[in-house]
């Protein structure tokens, strides 16, 4: 994508990734997950979601999977607030581009 | 390189976070191995674990690396640049915290643990890049290691870089009760003067002149090259110098109370002295009371 996207929009967009999961999800998948849509490093998502975790909006837990602990995140109910209020900025930010770069009605 | 390869050699790169924050990092990568499958894919994908390593720390250097000027100092712009060029001695003075020293793009501090304010640091009109505490860090746990509190504070840490191939004409470094490590750093210094209460100094790529050592009841470690006037007092700690050169070119004078002293097969332990016949150009000057110094060459 030839738009870069801010850390605010990655942020939102892992919390929109991982809220989709019930139960949570894991890192790699994560990682997937957000790549299919934005264009970021894999590198760049430990440090987002560490944020998120320090800042209550994700919560990890550990689970068995295949002899080994898996490392789970899940949105926590700061984060759905959260998420909430990116979606709402989104919705505004995506109708004002609209109306700019597609000659949309505001 | 293989996966364990990678991976403690990001632990290495990541030395310089709080120790709770390095495990969570390597926790994660090591899943993520796991999850990935292939491991070439996953290292191909994140970089070298330096590049790794570099973009994990700098989302957690809780303060960015902002310029500060000296709290006292008028605001002439005498402490704009903190490059190479401009910075002629590093003075630090520092009480309990971990220091460790990187190689940066330039001279800069970032610290965790410690209030803004309790910390000072910038560069001199005469070419000083200092940085010291303004007062003793109140921290308990540092002794304990004490982490049952719910309130997370970290452990006093500081991080210095200084870029590659530093040359300068001093380099002061006084440490209280914390640690200083300087493993990775080169540094190039006309005159060194290392002083440490109880604390630990490990300093292993520093080729300088002259030098002064004071340990009261620490430990100093240094690896590297010096010329001339070479003095070592010690209180009860340790200091260690695995010294460049030829010991032929050195003599020693050392006075021994309880401790030892050693230079290379020489040494004395307990009270006594090491006499070298003439002083030659290199000369090391040792007073050891209850500790031991042990020079390697």
């Amino acid at each position: 994508m030839m738009f870069n996207t801010g850390s605010s929009l990655l942020d939102a967009v892992v919390l929109a990734v991982v809220a989709r999961e019930q139960e949570g999800t894991y890192g790699y998948r994560i990682t997937q997950d957000v790549r299919n849509v934005i264009d970021v490093s894999e590198s760049a998502l430990y440090p987002v979601l560490r944020r998120l975790q320090t800042n209550s909006l994700l919560e990890t837990y550990d689970k068995e999977f295949s002899g080994r602990n898996r490392r789970y995140y899940k949105i926590t109910a700061q984060g759905m607030i959260e998420l909430d209020s990116y979606r709402r900025d989104w919705i505004e930010y995506y109708k004002k581009m609209n109306s700019i770069l597609l000659g949309d009605d505001l | 390189m293989t996966r364990q390869e990678y991976l403690s050699e990001l632990k290495l790169q990541l030395r310089s976070l709080p120790v709770e924050e390095q495990e969570e990092a390597l926790e994660y990568y090591r899943g993520y191995f796991d999850d990935a499958g292939n491991d070439q894919e996953v290292m191909k994908e994140f970089g070298a674990p330096e590049e790794l390593a570099q973009s994990i720390v700098s989302k957690f250097a809780g303060i960015p690396s902002v310029r500060q000027k000296l709290k006292n100092e008028s605001e002439d712009g005498t402490c704009g640049s903190f490059s190479n060029d401009e910075v002629r001695s590093l003075d630090i003075s520092l009480g309990t915290a971990e220091i460790v020293m990187i190689k940066g793009a330039f001279f800069s501090v970032d610290f965790r643990g410690i209030a803004q304010g309790d910390i000072r640091y910038g560069l001199s009109p005469f070419g000083t890049f200092s940085i010291e505490n303004t007062k003793k860090i109140p921290d308990i746990s540092f002794w304990t290691h004490n982490d049952s509190s719910e309130n997370k504070v970290y452990h006093p840490r500081i991080l210095i870089r200084i870029p590659e191939h530093t040359k300068i004409d001093l380099l002061r470094l006084h440490i209280g009760a914390g640690s200083f490590d300087a493993k990775d750093v080169e540094i190039q210094s006309a005159r060194c003067y290392v002083d440490v209460e109880a604390g630990k100094i490990v300093l292993s790529k520093v080729r300088g002149g002259a030098a002064e050592f004071h340990c009261n009841m620490g430990n100093i470690s240094f690896t590297g090259e010096l010329h001339g006037l070479i003095k070592a007092n010690c209180g009860i700690g340790n200091i260690s110098l695995v010294l460049e050169g030829n010991p032929d070119d050195y003599s020693i004078a050392a006075k021994v109370g309880l401790g030892s002293v050693r230079f290379n097969d020489l040494h004395k332990d307990g009270f006594g002295s090491i006499i070298c016949s003439g002083q030659k150009q290199n000369h090391f000057l040792i007073n050891c009371g209850m500790g031991n110094v042990k020079i390697k060459m």
